[in-house]
C-alpha cells in the first residue's frame, strides 16, 4: 500500500499572532502561526472584516513568531523559532504575495528539544538584535543590522548560555538607544538537583535577569539579577528610552509587578472575579497580553486565564515610576495572542474555538470600574484579593470572526441527507465553548432576497444602462412567452417603458457600446440606444435565432440549422453585419466570446459548441473572420461555453490565463486554456459536477472574473490568492444565473430555481466546508448515530467543574453560612465568561441527545455525584431481538495522573420516543474505567482499564461472560470482524485477538513490535489497521497473510493458545505498512469515499482542526512519478521556516510509503524556470504536472 | 580488537600485521585521555549526557525534563494536555516548566 497525503483544510488554531507592516505600506497585517503554516491576515479598516492574504505551508512546527523592524525603517520582517534548529527571517512580498526567506542561519539540532533554541524570542525594540532562547541553557543574540545596499544583514551568533537554568519568559526590554538589553524569567535548578533535603528545592528562587548585549564590545553580560515571585510566569517590556520610564511588568499567580534595575518594585493583585463559586484559593495568571503605545501615553492589555482583559496603565515622572494601575477592561475569549491594530481593532487568537476581531468603542478611561493602585498595595506581608463584577462586552465591540474548529476532538463522515457529498460531523470546542459542527464541502453564500415571480422564468440577466455605471439597473427575466424587466432600486419593481419586447421570450441581454442596450429574441435583435430609439434586425425567412453570444461590442447568434450571424459595434454606436455568414456542420447548440480586452476593438475568439460533440474556436479578426482556429472532441453535446480569462498568474496581476470552459450534457465541465494567440487549445482539465447538464454564467467575485457552473448543485470557478478554485455552493440547485450588483449588495449573484428569483452573495473564499453550528455544555468526548432516528447522542465530561447539583450544594453551604451573592452573577452566560472553576478531581457530565437537522437537543441527562461519561456504543443485543440499546462508560471520582476511579459504571439505556430520548435500564459497576466499548456478535465489548470483557444483558445488571488481561496498559479503542477482535492500547500499540466461541475465551496471538500511544484507529481490512498516535504519527499495521490464514484455520483453537510468546509479546508480529508524520494528533479516522464515485479513502482529523485524507495509489507508475516530484521538491523548494521536509515527516520514525501531496501542490507556487527544471526532470510538461497533482486531488477528495 | 584492526578489517577485509602491543599501548592511552575529554565536551555541551556513575534518578529527571520540553514545543500535544485537564495553555506551559525543576521529586543521596 502506498498512499498520498493531502490536506483538506489546514489548521484552524492560532499558537501565535503579530501585527505589523509586513507590505512596507500604512496599512497593518497580522501574521498568525497556524502551527504548520504562516497566514497573512488583513483586516478591513471599512467594514471589519479579516481577509486571508497568504498561507504557507512550512512543513515544520512554529513555535514563536516577532515581528521586527530596523531603526529608521518602514518595512517589518518576520523571525520566526520553529523546531529547525534555526532561526529564518522572512520578508512579505505584496508584489508576489508570497514570504521570502532572507536569512536562515542553524544553531542546533532539529526537533522541539530542551536546550535547542526556538521556543522564545524577543527582539530590541529599536530592531538591533534579536534573542532566540531555549527552555533551558541556551539562549543566541544575533546582531541585526543593514548593509551598504540597505540589505538586512545578521551576525553570527553571541552566546548568553547558563547551564542547569529553567527559563520561563523571555523579552527584549525597551531601552531607547542605550545597548539592547533582554530580560529573561529564570530558575536555576542546580542546587535544588544534588539536595536530597529539599531544602535546596524550596529556597530555590525565580530570578528575573538582565542580559546585555555591549554592541562596542560585541558580546552579551549578565547585567543584573534579582528575585521575583516564585509563580513569575510572563514578562512584558515597558516602553524605555523617551516614551516611558522601561522596566518590565513581571506577572505572577494574583500578581503584577513592576520591576527595573536600581527602583523599587511595585505591586498591584489582579483582580478577580466576584462569584460565589470561586474558589479563593486557586491562583489567577496571566495568559496574554499586549502593550499598545499612543501620541505619548502607553496602556497595556493583560488577559487572564478566565478570559478578562485588564487595562494596566503606568503612573510616573520622567524614569520613576509611582504607581501601576489595574481595572477590568471586558472580557473576551481566552487567547493565544492579543493584537491591537491602529485602526482601532484588537485581535484575539483563541487558544480554542473561533477566533475574533473586535473594534474598540472606547479605551476604557471614563467609565465607573473600580481602579486598583499598586500604591495602596505596598505591604508584601498582606496579600489581599480584590474583586470586579464581571459584564458585557463595554469597551468593545464584535467586528469579524474566524472559524476554528480547534480541538478537534471526534469526528464522523456520514451522508445523512442524501447529498452528492457525505457530511462531516464534529465535536468541536472546550468547556462551554464547546460546539457540534456540522461541515459540508462548499461555500457559504449569504441570501439577500427571494422572490417568486409568476411563473416559471428560464432565464434571467442583469444590465447596466451605460458602460460605466457602478451599479446594474435591470434585472430581465425571460419565460416562455414572454419577457420581464425589473428595475433595481430600493426596491425591486417591473417596469415597461424600457424598450424591451416584452411579448417575447428572450435569448440574451448586454449593455452595448457606451450607453445602449441589446435584447436578442428568437425572431430579431433590438438595439435600444440611450434615446430610446430601437433598431430592429430582424431573422431572414422564418428561421429563428437559437443561441446568442454577446460582449459589449460583439454580438454573434446562430441560426436554426447552424448558420452564424456576427455583427461588431463601429464607433458611430452601430451594429454592423459582417458580410459573410458561416455554416457549421452540425447544429449549434451554445455560443461563447470573451469579454473585450482593455484597450482592444474586439475579442478574437468565438467558440462555437454543436451536436457533433465537438468544440470550435472561430476567429473575429478582420483577417480571417469565422475562420475554424482549433477544434476539440468531446464526450458528449456541449451544453454551454464560457470564455473568460482568469486571475491565476502569481507573477502578473494585471495579466491572466484565458481559458474556456466547457459544460457537457453529461454533467461534466472541461477547462481548457485557450492560447491568445494562435487559438489553440491545450491543457484540458474536467470535473464532473453532477448529474444535469452543465450551464455556464460568467459573473464577478471580488472584483475579477468567475465561472458560475450550474448542475445538480451550483458550483463556482473563481480566484483566490492567484490559484483557481472550483466549489461547490453549499445552496439549492439553480436554473440560470447572473451577475448582480446594487447598492445594497456590492458583489452578488442573481438565480433562478423554479419559480423564484434569488438574489445572493458569496462569501468566505478559499474556505472548504461551511459550517452549521449546535453549541454545547461540556466539552465533548465522542459520539455515536443511532441509525433509525438519524439523532447523535454525545457524552460531554469536564473535568475540574461543577456540576449542576455540587454547584446547588456548594451555594446552599454559602447561603447556610451567611454569605450573601447577586444572582445576576451565576447567570452570566457561560460561553463568553466559561464555568466557574472547581478544585481538581470534580467532573460534570452529560449525556445529549441531538437532532442535527433542526439542530435540537431532544433529550439531556446529567450526570451526577461526581460521574464522568468516557465511552459510549449502541449495542444490539441477541437476547433482545437485537434491540439498540445504547452503553455509556463512566468513572466516579476519576483522577487524571494517575489514571484511577473509584468506581466505574457501564450505564445501559434504552432508546424512546423514537430516539429522542434515553431511559435508564441499569447502572453495572466495574473496577476501572471504561475507555473503550463496542457491540460484539450482539453482546458488549468492553475495554476496562487492562482488561477486555464480554457482557451480556441481565434484567438488573450486564453480566459478565469472559475476561482477558493480557493488555498491558488500557484499552483505548476496538475493533472487530467475524472472531477476530483488533485492541489498541494507550502506550502499546495494536493487539489483535481471537474470540473461540467453543470454549468462550479471547486469546491475543499477534502485537506491534513499536510502542505507540494510541488516539484513534480504523480497521482498513480484516488484516489491517490503520490510525494515529498522540505524537502526531499516521500509521498503518498489517498482520501477515500467512498468520492470518494459521490462526483463522486452527481448529481447535489449541495451537495459538499454547505458543510461546516472542520478544515478550504475543507469539506473532504485525508488519508496518506505512508511517508518516501528520504534524497534528490524529483524533478520528475513517474509511470512506468524499465524492461522487471516487474511490475509497482515508479521511482524518485532526485536535488543530485540521482535516487532510490519504489516497492509495493505483498505479506503480504513479508511485514513481510522485516519489520523484516530491523529492525534485524537497530540493528545489526547501520549506520556509527551515525544517527539513523528510525530517519533519520522519519526525519520530522514518516516513514509509506516504507521499506528501501539500509539498507536491506547492509544485503550483514555483516560479517557472524551476517548474520546467521539475518538468525536464521528469520528462514531462509543466502543464502535465500540475494537470496530475489537481486529478489526484479531484478525483479523491476536494 | 584496537581501533586500527577495526579500521584495516572494514576497509580491506584482510588484516595487516602490525606490531599490536606497542600501537595498542599508545592508542589505548590516547584513547582514554581523549574519550574522557570528548565526554566531558559533551557532557557540557549536551545536557543529560550519561556516565558511568549516572542513576537511575538522574536519568530519570533527565527524561522528565526532556519530555515536558517536548510537550512544550509541540502545540498539538499542549493542546491536548489542556483540554483533558481544562486548564488554558498557558497555564498548561507554566505549570510544565515549574515541574521541570523538579520533576521526580527529592534527589536521592548519591551512595559512595
Amino acid at each position: 500500500m502506498f498512499l498520498y497525503n493531502l490536506t483538506l483544510q489546514p489548521p484552524t488554531s492560532i499558537n501565535v499572532a503579530v501585527v505589523g507592516h509586513f507590505s512596507g505600506t500604512k496599512q497593518q497585517e497580522i501574521v498568525v502561526s497556524r502551527v504548520t503554516r504562516l497566514e497573512l491576515l488583513k483586516a478591513d479598516p471599512n467594514s471589519g472584516k479579516l481577509q486571508t492574504l497568504l498561507t504557507h505551508d512550512v512543513f515544520g512546527i512554529i513555535r514563536s513568531l516577532t515581528p521586527f523592524r530596523l531603526t529608521g525603517g518602514s518595512k517589518d520582517y518576520i523571525i520566526v523559532g520553529s523546531d529547525s534548529g534555526r532561526v529564518v527571517i522572512l520578508e512579505y512580498n505584496p508584489i508576489k504575495n508570497k514570504f521570502d526567506k532572507i536569512h536562515q542561519e542553524t544553531f542546533g539540532k532539529s526537533g522541539c528539544r530542551r536546550i535547542v533554541p526556538g521556543q522564545y524570542l524577543a527582539v530590541d525594540p529599536k530592531g538591533r538584535s534579536v534573542m532566540i532562547g531555549a527552555i533551558e541553557k541556551q539562549k543566541l543574540v544575533y546582531i541585526l543590522n543593514r548593509d551598504s545596499a540597505a540589505n538586512l544583514t545578521i551576525s553570527s551568533p553571541l552566546e548568553a548560555h547558563k547551564s542547569h537554568t529553567l527559563v520561563h519568559h523571555c523579552i527584549g526590554l525597551d531601552v531607547g538607544y542605550e545597548n539592547p538589553v533582554f530580560a529573561c524569567l529564570e530558575v536555576d535548578y542546580s542546587e535544588a538537583d544534588l539536595d536530597p533535603t529539599g531544602e535546596a528545592f524550596n529556597n530555590t528562587e525565580k530570578m528575573l535577569t538582565y542580559y546585555e548585549l555591549d554592541l562596542g564590545l560585541n558580546h552579551v553580560v549578565r547585567k543584573w539579577s534579582d528575585p521575583v515571585d516564585a509563580r513569575a510566569n510572563m514578562l512584558f517590556a515597558v516602553p524605555g528610552g523617551n516614551d516611558g520610564p522601561s522596566g518590565v511588568l513581571a506577572c505572577s499567580e494574583n500578581f503584577i509587578t513592576y520591576k527595573h534595575q536600581r527602583v523599587p518594585e511595585l505591586r498591584v493583585p489582579i483582580p478577580r472575579r466576584r462569584n460565589p463559586l470561586e474558589d479563593p484559593s486557586r491562583g489567577l495568571i496571566i495568559v496574554a497580553g499586549v502593550m499598545h503605545k499612543m501620541k505619548g501615553v502607553f496602556f497595556f492589555l493583560l488577559q487572564s486565564e478566565e478570559g478578562d482583559i485588564y487595562k494596566i496603565t503606568l503612573d510616573y515622572e520622567d524614569d520613576k515610576v509611582n504607581a501601576i494601575k489595574i481595572k477590568y477592561f471586558d472580557t473576551v475569549p481566552i487567547a493565544a495572542s492579543l493584537c491591537i491594530l491602529r485602526a482601532g481593532f484588537l485581535f484575539v487568537a483563541s487558544e480554542f474555538g473561533n477566533h475574533r476581531l473586535y473594534s474598540f468603542t472606547s479605551l476604557g478611561d471614563d467609565n465607573d470600574e473600580p481602579e486598583w493602585s499598586s500604591a495602596d498595595f505596598m505591604d508584601p506581608d498582606h496579600p489581599v484579593s480584590v474583586y470586579f463584577t464581571p459584564r458585557e462586552l463595554q469597551n468593545l465591540e464584535r467586528a469579524d470572526e474566524l472559524e476554528s474548529l480547534n480541538p478537534l476532538i471526534d469526528a464522523k463522515i456520514l451522508n445523512l441527507t442524501d447529498d452528492d457529498t457525505p457530511q462531516l460531523y464534529a465535536l468541536c470546542g472546550r468547556g462551554a465553548g464547546s460546539t457540534f459542527r456540522i461541515l459540508r464541502h462548499g461555500l457559504e453564500i449569504s441570501e439577500m432576497a427571494v422572490s417568486e415571480l409568476p411563473g416559471n422564468p428560464n432565464a434571467v440577466w442583469t444590465t447596466k444602462l451605460m458602460a460605466d455605471d457602478e451599479y446594474d439597473a435591470y434585472i430581465i427575466v425571460s419565460f416562455m412567452n414572454a419577457t420581464l424587466v425589473l428595475s433595481i432600486g430600493e426596491t425591486v419593481e417591473e417596469v415597461t417603458d424600457t424598450g424591451f419586447l416584452a411579448t417575447t421570450p428572450t435569448l440574451d441581454v448586454h449593455q452595448l457600446g457606451d450607453d445602449a442596450l441589446l435584447q436578442i429574441y428568437p425572431q430579431g435583435i433590438r438595439h435600444i440606444r440611450a434615446d430610446r430609439r430601437v433598431n430592429e434586425w430582424k431573422t431572414p425567412g422564418n428561421r429563428a435565432i437559437v443561441k446568442a453570444a454577446t460582449n459589449k461590442r460583439q454580438v454573434v447568434i446562430a441560426l436554426t440549422g447552424g448558420e452564424l450571424v456576427y455583427f461588431e459595434l463601429d464607433n458611430q454606436g452601430q451594429l454592423n453585419e459582417y458580410q459573410d455568414r458561416k455554416e457549421m456542420s452540425a447544429n449549434v447548440t451554445c455560443l461563447s466570446v470573451g469579454e473585450v480586452p482593455e484597450e482592444r476593438q474586439r475579442s478574437r475568439f468565438l467558440a462555437v459548441g454543436c451536436d457533433d460533440n465537438a468544440v470550435r474556436i472561430l476567429s473575429l479578426d478582420p483577417d480571417n473572420t469565422l475562420e475554424v482556429l482549433s477544434t476539440q472532441g468531446l464526450s458528449a453535446p456541449p451544453q454551454s461555453l464560457s470564455i473568460i480569462e482568469m486571475m491565476d498568474i502569481e507573477t502578473d496581476a494585471s495579466h491572466g490565463t484565458l481559458y474556456l470552459n466547457i459544460g457537457l450534457q453529461n454533467g461534466v465541465l472541461l477547462r481548457t486554456v485557450l492560447d491568445n494567440i494562435t487559438g489553440a487549445l491545450t491543457d484540458t482539465r474536467q470535473r464532473f459536477l453532477g448529474a444535469r447538464p452543465v450551464k455556464l454564467f460568467r459573473v464577478t467575485i471580488q472584483g475579477q472574473p468567475a465561472v458560475l457552473a450550474l448542475s445538480s448543485r451550483p458550483w463556482l470557478s473563481y480566484t483566490f490568492q492567484s490559484r483557481l478554485h472550483l466549489t461547490p455552493l453549499s445552496y439549492d440547485m439553480l436554473e440560470y444565473g447572473s451577475n448582480f450588483t446594487s447598492p445594497q449588495v456590492p458583489e452578488g449573484i442573481v438565480a433562478i430555481s423554479a419559480n423564484t428569483l434569488r438574489i445572493f452573495a458569496v462569501e468566505k473564499l478559499g474556505t472548504v466546508f461551511n459550517q452549521a453550528v449546535i453549541q454545547l455544555k461540556y466539552t465533548p468526548r465522542h459520539f455515536i448515530l443511532h441509525p433509525p432516528s438519524r439523532n447523535f447522542v454525545v457524552i460531554e465530561t469536564e473535568h475540574n467543574t461543577y456540576s449542576p447539583l455540587e454547584k446547588k450544594k456548594v451555594l446552599e453551604a454559602k447561603q447556610k453560612m451567611g454569605i450573601q451573592f447577586d444572582q445576576n452573577l451565576l447567570d452570566l452566560p457561560s460561553e463568553t465568561f466559561g464555568l466557574p472553576k472547581a478544585e481538581a478531581g470534580k467532573w460534570a457530565s452529560c449525556i445529549r441527545v441531538i437532532n442535527p437537522f433542526i439542530g435540537e437537543t431532544t433529550s439531556l441527562i446529567e450526570l451526577e455525584e461526581n460521574e464522568a461519561a468516557f465511552s459510549i456504543a449502541t449495542v444490539n443485543f441477541h437476547n433482545q431481538n437485537n434491540e439498540s440499546f445504547l452503553v455509556i462508560g463512566t468513572a466516579k471520582d476519576a483522577n487524571l495522573a494517575p489514571r484511577t476511579c473509584s468506581v466505574g459504571y457501564l450505564h445501559v439505556y434504552q432508546f424512546v420516543d423514537d430516539g429522542k430520548s434515553l431511559k435508564l435500564v441499569h447502572k453495572t459497576q466495574c473496577d476501572d474505567v471504561p475507555l473503550a466499548l463496542l457491540g460484539f456478535q450482539g453482546r458488549l465489548l468492553a475495554g476496562v482499564g487492562k482488561a477486555l470483557r464480554i457482557y451480556d444483558l441481565g434484567k438488573r445488571k450486564l453480566l459478565r461472560k469472559c475476561e482477558t488481561k493480557a493488555i498491558p496498559n488500557c484499552i483505548v479503542n476496538l475493533h472487530t470482524q467475524g472472531n477476530r477482535i483488533i485492541i489498541c492500547d494507550m502506550q502499546e500499540s495494536v493487539h489483535y485477538a481471537s474470540y473461540r466461541q467453543h470454549d468462550n475465551r479471547i486469546i491475543i496471538f499477534a502485537d506491534d513490535t513499536t510502542p505507540r500511544w494510541i488516539t484513534s484507529t480504523v480497521m482498513v481490512d480484516y488484516d489491517t489497521l490503520a490510525g494515529g498516535d498522540k505524537f502526531g504519527n499516521f500509521f498503518i499495521d498489517r498482520l501477515p497473510a500467512e498468520t492470518s490464514e494459521e490462526v483463522d484455520e486452527d481448529p481447535t483453537g489449541n495451537k495459538i493458545m499454547y505458543e510461546k510468546g516472542y520478544l515478550m509479546g504475543a507469539p506473532h508480529k504485525v508488519s508496518h505498512i506505512t508511517h508518516y508524520h501528520a504534524g497534528d494528533i490524529i483524533t478520528s479516522i475513517h474509511r470512506t469515499t468524499l465524492v461522487a464515485g471516487g474511490r475509497e479513502i482515508l479521511v482524518y482529523t485532526g485536535i488543530m482542526g485540521d482535516i487532510g485524507v490519504f489516497v492509495p495509489f493505483v498505479t506503480r507508475e504513479d508511485i514513481d512519478f510522485f516519489q520523484t516530484l516530491e523529492m525534485h521538491m524537497r530540493n528545489e523548494a526547501p520549506p520556509l521556516a527551515g525544517r527539513d521536509h523528510l525530517q519533519y515527516r520522519s519526525f519520530y520514525s522514518p516516513v514509509k510509503a506516504v507521499v506528501d501531496g501539500d509539498l507536491c501542490e506547492q509544485y503550483n507556487l514555483l516560479p517557472l524556470e524551476k517548474k520546467k527544471f521539475i518538468a525536464e526532470e521528469l520528462d514531462r510538461t509543466t502543464a502535465e504536472i500540475q494537470k496530475k497533482i489537481e486529478d489526484m486531488r479531484v478525483m479523491a477528495a476536494f | 580488537m584496537t581501533y586500527t584492526q577495526y579500521v584495516s578489517r572494514s576497509k580491506k577485509k584482510t588484516i595487516k600485521i602490525v606490531p599490536i602491543c606497542f600501537v595498542e599501548n599508545i592508542i589505548t592511552q590516547m584513547d582514554r585521555f581523549n574519550l574522557n575529554s570528548q565526554l566531558e565536551h559533551l557532557q557540557s555541551k549536551y545536557v543529560g549526557t550519561g556516565h558511568a556513575d549516572t542513576n537511575k534518578f538522574e536519568w530519570m529527571v533527565n527524561q522528565h525534563r526532556d519530555s515536558y520540553a517536548s510537550y512544550i514545543g509541540h502545540h498539538a500535544l499542549i493542546s491536548y494536555f489542556s483540554v483533558a485537564q481544562n486548564e488554558s495553555i498557558a497555564r498548561v506551559k507554566f505549570e510544565f516548566v515549574e515541574k521541570m525543576l523538579q520533576p521526580c521529586g527529592m534527589p536521592v543521596p548519591r551512595d559512595e
